[in-house]
């Protein structure tokens, strides 16, 4: 018998076909290797839970974020009446909070208010083009 | 990052199925860090096969491989390939660029590099895939054939299946059902990582 080429990957493809074929092979291979499939399988199961949360929260910050410096543009760049129109909104929302002199507030001013009334409501507002 | 539709398609994807894609991962990983049981591994920075599922995971989750799944709608056939393309680049960048495994067993490929592997887009890691061959020594087919034994059939069918004849055509023809089939590559396998032992 002489020296032979043998294609790893071709061997390995047909190891995959294999396993989703008969899942039972596949505890088997792994066991062969040295791992515990029920384990493995928990571990899976963990690691894309973490993913899946990891990924959500930062694409609502994302989102979020994007929404959040949208509302700041429409109050500092709207017309007056527009601006009149968000306010009585907020007043609404938060009759504790004061908005005597729109003039002059500043970015941070509009920060603080949007803060502590109901940001949300305001970008959901937004998001469908009601502002 | 990751956008929000290939996010819904995952989230859409069951807990147990998961569980069967990372246990598959774990499979293609460790066959093809150790080139199907005929290598003892010799990288210098030694990473398990699970370190691969999960780094295969993470980089379809954060969109760093981008998951197209209009064009390759089954998630596991991707990151099967995520795998391999994470384990060539890894032999690439851990210099293992010719090994020796006793006898006159050597691996033949895996000598490119890539640099800036993960900015690649799929197509291009797809065209500068090297074919990841082995050459297998007399030697080691003479043990394997010993420790087949009396089984003859097993070991025809595992050496065919070795030089690329696919395991339904094996079955077709020798009129063998295909779970016979399956039994006989299982065995090879395991008497495989027997006979390849550190030296």
């Amino acid at each position: 018998m002489k020296d032979r080429k043998i294609d790893i990957d071709a061997l390995n493809r047909d190891i995959y076909l294999m396993t989703v074929e008969d899942p039972q092979i596949l505890d088997e291979l792994l066991e062969a290797e040295g791992f515990n499939p029920k384990q493995l399988e928990q571990n899976g199961i963990n690691k894309v839970r973490h993913l899946l949360f990891q990924q959500t929260v930062a694409l609502k910050k994302v989102n979020d974020t994007n929404l959040y410096n949208r509302a700041l543009a429409v109050f500092v760049n709207a017309a007056e009446n527009t601006r009149e129109e968000i306010l009585s909104l907020l007043r609404v929302k938060s009759p504790q909070l004061e908005f005597n002199n729109l003039e002059k507030m500043d970015e941070q001013d509009l920060r603080d208010i949007l803060d502590e009334t109901t940001l949300l409501d305001l970008m959901d507002k937004i998001n469908k083009g009601e502002i | 990052m990751i956008d929000p539709q290939t996010l819904e398609r995952l989230r859409n994807i069951d807990e147990r199925t998961w569980g069967m894609i990372y246990k598959t991962l774990v499979v293609y990983a460790a066959k093809k860090l150790n080139k199907g049981g005929f290598v003892i591994r010799s990288e210098k920075d030694s990473v398990d096969a699970e370190h691969f599922a999960c780094l295969a995971i993470e980089k379809v989750f954060t969109g760093v491989r981008k998951w197209d799944f209009n064009r390759y709608p089954d998630i596991t056939h991707h990151l099967v390939w995520v795998v391999k393309s994470l384990i060539s680049s890894h032999f690439k960048s851990s210099a293992k660029s010719i090994i020796k495994i006793g006898y006159n067993d050597e691996l033949l490929v895996d000598t490119e590099e890539f640099e800036n592997y993960d900015e690649l887009s799929d197509d291009q890691v797809r065209r500068n895939e090297i074919p990841d061959e082995i050459m297998v020594a007399n030697e080691t087919w003479l043990q394997i054939k010993q420790a087949f034994g009396e089984a003859s059939d097993d070991h025809i069918i595992f050496c065919e299946w070795l030089e690329g004849t696919s395991r339904r055509e094996i079955a077709k023809q020798l009129d063998f059902p295909i779970t016979e089939i399956n039994n006989a590559i299982k065995r090879g396998l395991r008497i495989v990582k027997k006979v390849i032992k550190k030296p």
